[in-house]
């Protein structure tokens, strides 16, 4: 991408783990269309993570999820909402379960704390009955 | 993803490519129930063609190291040719503490 440039894509899915594969199809392609390389699993990953965890805790049945892709030169801007229950996803982060033995560990939670120790940056927003949950990665 | 398998004696050998996440890690949890048995004395999974890898998939290898534990050889599960990338994520979960973890020479 050129200087100053910011490009903006959304993407609506139901809340279906199936689903993930269509969330991943539509990733990939914005990364190969903006030619963005540096970052992309880590982003991916996070993605991956965040969709997930709506999957199973934000809808008693299934809702929508609106994924918005924000990219410019320098960052990588990636906004997951979704209209479920009030929930903040870093609630759920097992910072407590990492440093344990690993045979007493409990392997719920690490998606999360994976999302904390990739991203740059992470907000969680209630608004009109909606989570919006942020992640910024830095791109250079 | 794809999967093949090498057994000699008592080793098993997963040799996996692609992506390890949500859609494809029920895959190897099935291929692992099917293929591990009280036989088996060493485990090895070849993650050269791998380059990507969520919490879903580190799941399936924790049950694995978790099988092998039970049968007292936890030292006998090695993880070889592991990429940059997913050497970051198990250093980042910890995972690299109790992994048997080779990093692929380039």
């Amino acid at each position: 991408m050129s200087g100053g440039d910011s490009t903006k894509t959304k993407f609506f899915t139901e809340s279906n783990i199936k689903n993930w594969k269509k969330v991943n199809f539509f990733l990939e392609g914005q990364f190969y269309k903006y030619k963005i390389k540096t970052q992309k699993n880590k982003i991916i990953m996070a993605c991956e993570e965040i969709f997930v965890n709506i999957c199973k805790y934000a809808y008693k049945n299934t809702g929508q999820v609106e994924i918005t892709l924000d990219f410019d030169d320098k960052t990588a801007k990636i906004e997951i909402a979704d209209s479920g229950i009030a929930f903040d996803p870093l609630s759920f982060c097992a910072d407590k379960e990492i440093d344990k033995d690993y045979k007493e560990r409990k392997i719920g939670g690490m998606g999360i704390y994976m999302v904390k120790n990739t991203m740059d940056k992470l907000e969680y927003k209630r608004k009109d009955s909606k989570n919006y949950f942020l992640m910024f990665k830095n791109l250079c | 993803m794809e999967i093949s398998l090498d057994k000699k004696n008592n080793e098993i050998i997963f040799n996996i490519s692609g992506k390890i996440d949500t859609q494809t890690s029920p895959k190897l949890q099935e291929i692992i129930d099917s293929e591990f048995n009280s036989e088996i004395k060493k485990v090895t999974i070849d993650l050269r063609f791998v380059n990507y890898i969520s919490s879903a998939g580190l799941r399936v290898l924790f049950y694995l190291q978790k099988q092998m534990v039970k049968k007292n050889l936890e030292d006998n599960m090695e993880i070889i040719n592991v990429n940059p990338g997913v050497k970051e994520i198990f250093d980042i979960t910890g995972f690299s503490d109790f992994l048997k973890i080779k990093i692929i020479d380039i």
